[in-house]
């Protein structure tokens, strides 16, 4: 025990005095052929084993200098100076200690041209030998070291040192520059083999040689790696199959099967994707690895260095939106995508998709107008079977011609094949009960339509910095080709009793034809370095048919053979516009200001062939914006936006083609129609915190419109038959503010935003050509929180509550109600392969006069799943909607009427599913 | 062109200075070139991959490390003249300024984090060089090379020059017995190389730390990207989305 502590205490004693015997060296360096102290020479430690530098200093004018603090051991000595040769020495250092005054000798500077050298790989000169990788053969995951081993010539010994013609190698570059170092070890045990694609052996000359331009004589062997343009080359891909046997309803299942392969940057992928799970597509992640570019995406970037992404929607097919929350949808879709690029100068994109899509969907609605004290009560029925296919072809050329010029080529054409069929029965009756008219009406469509459309672009650089000239041109056209047959039954009442019906077996053959042309030129010429100015020409070209034949059924011929003339008509129309504009620009660091305007010239022909009618109309609309954007801080952004945008009446709201579909609701045109004009202001103000972690956003958006088209309702209150008519009108009005403050609260580590937000819209429109004002007011907030710790689980909840106040001057009254949807979203992990995801989401609003109970809503969604070898294999099970409620019901209100629909919903359904992710070794799903 | 006169003069006046202290640089401006890969730094992704088309490879900045009396401050110059480039990408290097007292062992800089400025002030941090015996020509000095691990696996490959003389070089990257003139670090595909060294009109009233209310320790910092980047979460299988997010820290420590 004594002896222990004795030892115990001298050790103590011993690490305390090693700690405090720090060295102070000192000496001095001197010039022998001058005979004087030699000034600023760099004396420096460092520890042999890796020559790590310890420490280091400088000689004062005496030529003295001192290192203080040294810690005890073994040294090298490095004495260096621009003027003399540089000193390496081995010492050892223990106490303090001056070494003897150093004499530094001379170093012949060889001062010819000064070459700088500005980091360019180093030129290959002289007898080199290339190997070419891929020729010979090594394990997938191997190493260069292991490629170097294969090579002939070449030898690697145990401890990494590589031999080349019998000489040891000094240097390794990758691809010309030593980022390696000159440990030649380092570069070929961290690069992959299948990365290279030659390997270069060569004598390299001196540094000094090289720059001189004077053979030294000295040269080193060197190997450089020549690495491939691009290493990505393999495949991967992803099958998953999911189904479950359900008791109650069909039983579901969904399959995708998903492939992609790459070499370089020729991609070639497909997909092929089949279910009755409404899986509308490609999912967004599965998109990004499968798809390619969203087709209806574009980005530039303009002389300013603005980035703009620019969205086309799908505006050009016009083609119906199907939500797949509502009914049941069995879906195939498939798709292939190639893309290549040459010498990052032009490249290809091509895409072919196919989609057939059986949609049924039994939706029930109920509707209340409010007419002054009465009220114009609808309960209908709908059951929609719609059957479509749909082809659609992308092309995409993008050609760099040189640093100046860049032209960009796309094609898409679109093709539906659509069968549908629709039986709709609906009630009207007053708000005393009382009837007032009903319907029975069959609709079965068949139709072809194809969309065709092409684009040029052309861009052109000056030479003169953000000079530019872009010319654009477009191409659309859009044909619609179909049949239906129409039955129906209306049956109007007075007072109850029936008054009057209208039976109808119809058929109709229509066929409609856009075709578009336009062409925009653009030339930014800049004014200085903060001023420019961009002035634009836009002249477009619209023509248009719209034909359609009605025929009646004759009980005589047994066929559709009577032409009702009253219900067909072939229209032409001819829009021609011309839209010259000019926007100014400043942009500072801190400020950016643009102001602009365009004024629209269009000339509008609409022919009306049957009534030998022709409408002319000439318009000019005035589109003036202005922006400011001002970075008062670094962090604080202040943004005030100015749009004002006319918008012309459309076709069908001048002289719509007679439609009769619906008795009871028709919709006619108003050749009388002036444009509107709408303002719109927009302020909005974010900051930034990094340190803090806080973010803040708020936006004010105010619109007013003048002459704003909206709808005179004409309703017969006895048959409850209703005609709607566009008009224009003045005093709508909305203001929206929303704000967003987000931070994380680092005690708990969870994140929060809280985004409160305030609406307030005022609607004008006209029922039996009385101006009704609909105000709503809803204030609202909504709350987000987060938590999450990697691995193990992923938890987020989120609030949005929501206050609805409406006010309409029909007949006074006040309806407020509040909406509010609670969610949650959780995933636990464990063991790394296990995890349990839960989904709900509570909905609930509040019940209104029109409705007597609140309408709530759960929906519980779960999956459990395991993955297998290191996520390749993937188990799963899911139960969708496990409390069985997702019963589609939405409520709704506007203008004068309420409207609450009910949708067919997939309820509660099992699926067991599984997927396997697969990929060739070192391949990278991109 | 502009490049040679410089050291033609900076000859000159050795020549003339002979040996005495005038050979050495103790007092001038320093103009680096610095070279980004912006394609390969900003990660991948149908989104990436758009803006990527619209981009050039490289971002090429000028950048000024201004010194005398063993203090420097290192800062943004200008861009090279061609493409303006989106904000996204210039701003934190628009802004970012470092000022190194030696003397003193304090250093004192500016970051700016998604367009967020906030200040740093610290005693400077020791890096484990490796000095090397390879020698380089840059902007018209004979440089040494040193290699160094920083963010304890990225590698440094720097190229200083004794002749002149306060220990500084590009960013946070010092602590040689010379000015560094070229570093690459080639995890970040960023290279920095002296174009010019100019020994007149030294605007030494530039040399000052950065004025602020606040400053934060480098321990600061460093626990509070980390805490930050937490919430980022990458698969264990996605290297790549795993060296994207090691780069963004990268890039803030820096």
């Amino acid at each position: 025990m004594h002896k222990t502590s004795t030892l115990l205490t001298c050790i103590f004693f011993l690490s305390v005095s090693s700690f405090a015997q720090l060295s102070k060296v000192s000496g001095s360096v001197n010039d022998p052929n001058e005979n004087k102290p030699v000034q600023n020479a760099v004396i420096a430690l460092l520890i042999p084993k890796d020559s790590i530098l310890y420490k280091f200093t400088r000689s004062s004018t005496e030529g003295k200098y001192t290192l203080s603090n040294v810690k005890p051991g073994k040294y090298i000595l490095m004495t260096t100076h621009p003027y003399f040769a540089d000193i390496l020495e081995d010492v050892e250092i223990k106490g303090d200690v001056e070494f003897p005054p150093l004499a530094l000798l001379s170093k012949m500077k060889i001062l010819q041209e000064v070459i700088v050298k500005t980091g360019k790989p180093i030129q290959i000169k002289g007898d080199t030998t290339v190997y070419t990788a891929d020729s010979f053969k090594v394990s997938a995951n191997a190493n260069v070291e292991e490629l170097l081993r294969k090579l002939p010539g070449i030898q690697v010994d145990k401890d990494g040192k590589i031999k080349a013609m019998g000489e040891t190698v000094e240097k390794v570059l990758v691809d010309g520059e030593e980022f390696f170092g000159d440990d030649p070890g380092m570069a070929v045990k961290n690069l992959r083999a299948d990365a290279v694609k030659e390997v270069q052996v060569f004598d390299k000359k001196s540094d000094q040689a090289e720059f001189t331009g004077i053979d030294d004589g000295k040269t080193q062997k060197t190997i450089n790696l020549k690495l491939k343009e691009d290493k990505k080359k393999g495949y991967f891909g992803k099958i998953d199959a999911a189904g479950g046997l359900q008791k109650t309803i069909d039983d579901r299942y969904n399959d995708n099967l998903l492939f992609s392969s790459f070499k370089g940057k020729r991609k070639l992928s497909g997909f092929l994707l089949n279910g009755n799970t409404n899986q509308d597509g490609l999912s967004w992640q599965d998109e990004q690895k499968y798809g390619g570019q969203d087709e209806n995406f574009s980005m530039s970037m303009d002389d300013e260095g603005e980035l703009n992404f620019m969205w086309r929607g799908n505006t050009i097919d016009d083609e119906p939106n199907v939500d797949p929350q509502n009914g049941y949808i069995t879906n195939v879709n498939a798709g292939a995508q190639y893309s290549n690029k040459w010498n990052d100068k032009r490249s290809l994109n091509f895409s072919p998709k196919y989609n057939s899509q059986r949609y049924t969907n039994h939706r029930q609605t109920f509707s209340q107008t409010q007419l002054g004290d009465s009220a114009l009560i609808e309960n209908s029925d709908l059951v929609t079977n719609v059957n479509r296919h749909n082809f659609k072809l992308r092309g995409m050329y993008d050609i760099k011609i040189d640093s100046m010029n860049t032209l960009k080529i796309t094609a898409n054409s679109n093709f539906y094949h659509t069968e549908s069929e629709e039986t709709r029965t609906a009630i009207s009756t007053g708000n005393t009960g009382t009837l007032k008219n009903s319907t029975n009406r069959f609709l079965q469509t068949a139709s072809d339509k194809s969309a065709l459309s092409g684009n040029i672009i052309f861009r052109h650089k000056f030479k003169t910095a953000r000079r530019t000239l872009s010319v654009t041109a477009d191409w659309n056209s859009l044909n619609t080709d179909g049949t239906n047959f129409l039955k129906s039954f209306n049956q109007a009442y007075l007072d109850g009793n029936p008054a009057g019906n209208q039976q109808l077996n119809q058929f109709k053959d229509y066929d409609r034809s856009t075709k578009n042309i336009s062409s925009k030129v653009v030339y930014t010429e800049p004014l200085g370095k903060k001023y420019s100015l961009q002035l634009g020409y836009q002249l477009s070209f619209n023509n248009g048919n719209n034909d359609q034949l009605t025929y009646s059924y004759s009980p005589i011929s047994l066929k559709y053979d009577f032409m009702v003339d009253s219900l067909s008509n072939q229209f032409k129309q001819n829009i021609l516009q011309n839209i010259p504009s000019a926007k100014f620009n400043f942009s500072t660091k801190k400020l950016k200001i643009n102001v602009g305007a365009g004024v629209g010239f269009t000339s509008f022909d609409l022919k009306d062939i049957t009534y030998n009618k022709d409408y002319n109309r000439k318009y000019t609309n005035f589109f003036p914006s202005a922006s400011l954007n001002y970075s008062y801080k670094s962090n604080r952004n202040l943004r005030l936006n100015y749009d004002g945008n006319t918008t012309q009446p459309t076709i069908n709201q001048l002289q719509p083609l007679r439609n009769n579909n619906d008795y009871f609701n028709q919709y006619i045109g108003n050749p009388a129609l002036k444009p509107s004009f709408t303002n719109s202001f927009n302020l909005s103000h974010q900051s930034y915190n990094f340190i803090k972690d806080v973010f803040s956003y708020q936006d004010l958006q105010v619109r007013l419109t003048n002459n704003s088209i909206t709808n005179n309702r004409i309703i017969n209150i006895d048959s409850g038959k209703t005609i709607t008519q566009p008009i224009n009108t003045n005093g709508n009005l909305s203001v929206n503010w929303y704000s967003y403050f987000g931070f994380k609260f680092k005690k708990i580590d969870t994140r929060f935003n809280i985004g409160p937000s305030f609406g307030y819209n005022k609607y004008a429109d006209f029922i039996n050509s009385t101006k009704t004002f609909s105000t709503t007011v809803n204030p609202g907030v909504s709350l987000w929180l987060q938590k999450a710790k990697e691995k193990k689980y992923d938890f987020s909840i989120e609030n949005n509550f929501a206050y609805n106040s409406n006010n309409t001057s029909q007949n006074n009254t006040k309806v407020h109600y509040y909406t509010n949807t609670m969610s949650f979203y959780g995933t636990v992990y464990s063991k790394k392969v296990w995890s349990l995801i839960n989904e709900y989401r509570f909905f609930s609003r509040q019940k209104t006069p029109q409705f007597n109970s609140n309408l709530n809503s759960h929906i519980w969604n779960v999956r459990l799943q395991r993955t297998f070898k290191q996520n390749e294999f993937t188990a799963y099970f899911v139960i969708r909607d496990l409390l069985n409620q997702n019963i589609g019901v939405e409520r709704n209100f506007y203008n004068n009427t309420f409207i609450q629909e009910t949708n067919d919903r997939i309820r509660r359904y099992f699926l067991v599913g599984f997927t396997w992710d697969f990929k060739n070794k070192g391949a990278k799903a991109k | 062109m502009k490049i040679k006169t410089h050291f033609l003069l900076a000859t000159a006046l050795i020549f003339t200075g002979a040996l005495n202290a005038q050979l050495f640089v103790s007092k001038a401006t320093i103009e680096y070139e610095m070279k980004a890969n912006i394609q390969k730094t900003m990660g991948n992704g149908s989104w990436m991959d758009m803006i990527k088309d619209v981009l050039p490879t490289f971002k090429t900045g000028y950048f000024t490390l201004t010194f005398a009396d063993n203090k420097s401050v290192y800062k943004f110059d200008h861009w090279d003249g061609k493409v303006k480039l989106p904000e996204f990408l210039t701003k934190s290097d628009e802004e970012n300024v470092w000022y190194y007292n030696y003397d003193a062992a304090k250093f004192n800089m500016q970051k700016s984090v998604w367009g967020s400025n906030f200040t740093i002030e610290d005693s400077i941090p020791v890096l484990e060089w490796r000095v090397t015996n390879e020698n380089r020509i840059i902007a018209g000095f004979n440089c040494r090379k040193a290699v160094a691990k920083i963010f304890d696996s990225v590698y440094v490959f720097a190229f200083y020059t004794d002749e002149i003389t306060i220990p500084g070089g590009p960013c946070s990257i010092n602590g040689l017995p010379g000015t560094i003139l070229g570093v690459t670090i080639p995890r970040l595909f960023t290279s920095w190389i002296a174009t010019k060294v100019m020994v007149n009109e030294v605007k030494e009233n530039e040399i000052k730390p950065i004025a602020a209310k606040k400053n934060y320790t480098l321990k600061f910092l460093k626990s509070t990207v980390y805490n930050q980047f937490k919430d980022w979460i990458v698969e264990d299988n996605n290297d790549e989305e795993k060296q994207q997010k090691n780069r963004y820290i990268w890039t803030i420590l820096l």
